[in-house]
Order: C-alpha cells, then structure tokens, then sequence
C-alpha cells in the first residue's frame, strides 16, 4: 500500500501471491501444526473432518454461512506490482497458518480467547 | 525521528490492515492519524501497543472517531488532521455481511469513499494529498478469466462488491477528473494472526487451539463455514506479505 502511493503517477495494481489454495487444504495444515490428520468422510452437507487418531469431529459443515452467490476461482496475477513495485509476497500460505494457529494457541494459553 | 511532511490519515486504523499499516509508517516517521468508529466497548486492541497518552511529548499516532457515513465528520476530521497520505481501509468487509446490510454496506463501502475525496477536493487539498483505495479480489466475482490482472473485467457477486466497484472508479474518477494522487490496490486475501475472528482462517485456527485446550469436546460446528471443508473448490485462502 506504501509502495503504491509513494510512486510518481497514481494507478491500480493487483497484490496477490499468485497462488490458490482451498479452506480444505487450510484446515488440514492448521490441525497438522497440533499433530493431527484430518480424515475427510461423507458427502456434501454431511461431509465431516475427523482425528484420524481419535476419530473426534474437528470441522463440520454449516448451511447457515452459505452465501446466496458464491465468487468464481479468483487467482490474482501479481506481475505489474512486481514489475512496477518491486513488490512480491513473503510469507508461504504453510509458514502463514503455522504462524496463526501458534498465535492462537499462544493466547489460549495466556488465556486471552 | 519524526517528519513533518509525512502525515498520514487511516481510515480504518483499528482492522489488520490498518493496525499494521498504522505501525509500519509510524516506523518510517510518519505522523499517524488513525480513524475509528465510536463503540461502546473497547476495539482497539489491534492498535494499543502503539498508543501513547497524546499529553506526552514527541507523540506520533493519534486516535480519532470517524465514521465515513456522516460526511461532516469526515470533512472535519480530514481538516484537522491534515494528512499528506490518506489509506482508505475502512469498510464493513464481511460479504456474507453485506446480503444481510446491503444499504449500510454501499453507503460505507461506497458513499464512504466519495465523501472522503469530496473532503479532499472541497478543502482545495488536491495538490499536496495522495489518496490510497482499499480494492478488492471480490469485485472480480464470477471472474471473467484466470488468472486476474488489472485488465479483467469486474463482475462482482455481492452488495460489498458492488459498492467496491463504486469506490473503485469512484477513486479513478478523481484521479483523472482533478488530478489527485489516488491509487487503487486490488488485495486477494491476505491472513494473519489479527485477521478478524469472524473469518474462515480465523476461524479455524481458533477451533484448533480451543480443540486442543479441551474447551471444546467435539465437534465445531458453526464455527466453520461450509467452504472450510465442504467441496468449495473456488474458495481459497491467499497469502499475502
């Protein structure tokens, strides 16, 4: 965002990594940063993720944050901010979630959730 | 050392964005002036570690109520805090939100933005103001071609991408009507520790340490929307700095 204002003529740039991943993979990582495996079973609204150890229901499905219209596959294309800017992303979508879920860990711990 | 030259304006200042951002120009030097909405309980968390009691000497970050929905208050704001730089980030950015709140999320998200450059263009601050725009992936909606770039078409799919759209050009608009530095950034997802808590990556990361806390036995339903597991391939989550 500084970068973009501090050039000499305004314009509209795309920041994105270039990359796509789904919630799925995002869960799986997250629970991996406590030791556990994911196991994926049922279909659709019943499809739940259980402890592949413990066989525990860690993620389920709610209708209730459906959306009445759902976006298409959006993957940014981040050449012109790299080109332009000098701008790239730093920070890997696994080193990201290791970093949130030890933030909340951390502050569950300190009792702050 | 502070620069006098550098004032910034952030609308916002309290989200992820805002606060980090709030954070890096105060490193740079910058004087910061951050915007927040009144509220009755405290929600400045994101922000506390870089308060300081404004009676103190050499202070730099300053607090101030504003909501973009009531365009004296953003006019007077804009001129008291004379800000070189102005970052937009303030929004009601929660699209399943937005069905719920279309008029309140098109008057933030949309009239929001045009009443902050009317401020700017009616105190004559055009010349010594840049203006910053929070874009986003969402205004590509039902996306007309993968990869997205700065030329593919909009086809926004909710009332929060509608009235981004608005602010999108409405920005352009001043831009290439009165010559102002405004920019758009057009941000795919970006994630952190202080994403909010009513997001999907927050969420789960949450529901990971409450699992692993015992506070919750099983399952967390409702926690997790259906994109967090169900086959929504077209939801994804993106890194982002």
């Amino acid at each position: 965002m500084w970068l973009i204002v501090q050039q000499p003529q305004p314009d509209d740039y795309v920041l994105a990594t270039g990359e796509t991943h789904t919630v799925r993979e995002f869960v799986e990582l997250a629970f991996k940063e406590v030791g556990r495996t994911v196991v994926l079973k049922g279909k659709g609204l019943e499809e739940k993720g259980m402890d592949q150890r413990s066989g525990e229901v860690l993620v389920e499905i709610d209708a209730r944050y459906f959306r009445p219209l759902e976006v298409d596959l959006l993957l940014g294309d981040p050449s012109k901010a790299r080109e332009k800017l000098g701008w790239r992303h730093r920070t890997s979508f696994a080193d990201l979630i290791g970093k949130m879920a030890r933030a909340d860990l951390d502050a569950y711990k300190r009792n702050l959730l | 050392m502070s620069d006098a030259s550098k004032v910034a304006l952030i609308t916002g200042a309290t989200g992820q964005d805002g606060a980090l951002l709030a954070e890096l120009l105060l490193k740079k030097g910058y004087v910061v002036h951050g915007a927040k909405r009144p509220s009755s309980s405290f929600n400045t968390g994101r922000v506390d570690h870089l308060y300081r009691d404004p009676h103190e000497s050499g202070v730099r970050f300053f607090l101030h109520y504003c909501d973009l929905t009531d365009p004296t208050n953003v006019l007077r704001v804009r001129e008291e805090t004379q800000p070189t730089e102005v970052y937009n980030l303030a929004a009601q950015s929660h699209v399943l939100t937005s069905f719920e709140m279309p008029e309140y999320t098109s008057n933030v998200d949309g009239l929001g933005v045009l009443r902050l450059l009317e401020a700017i263009r009616v105190l004559k601050l055009t010349e010594r103001t840049r203006f910053y725009q929070a874009s986003t992936s969402e205004l590509y909606g039902r996306a007309q071609e993968v990869p997205q770039t700065e030329r593919t078409p909009f086809y926004p799919q909710s009332p929060y991408a509608v009235a981004k759209l608005y602010a999108y050009w409405i920005t352009i608009n001043y831009r290439e009507s009165y010559g102002l530095h405004a920019s758009n950034g057009i941000l795919f997802n970006h994630e952190g520790p202080t994403r909010g808590e009513t997001f999907v990556t927050r969420k789960i990361t949450r529901a990971v340490a409450a699992i692993e806390n015992g506070r919750v036995q099983r399952s967390i339903s409702a926690i997790l929307t259906p994109s967090a597991i169900g086959a929504r391939r077209r939801t994804m989550l993106r890194a982002c700095g």
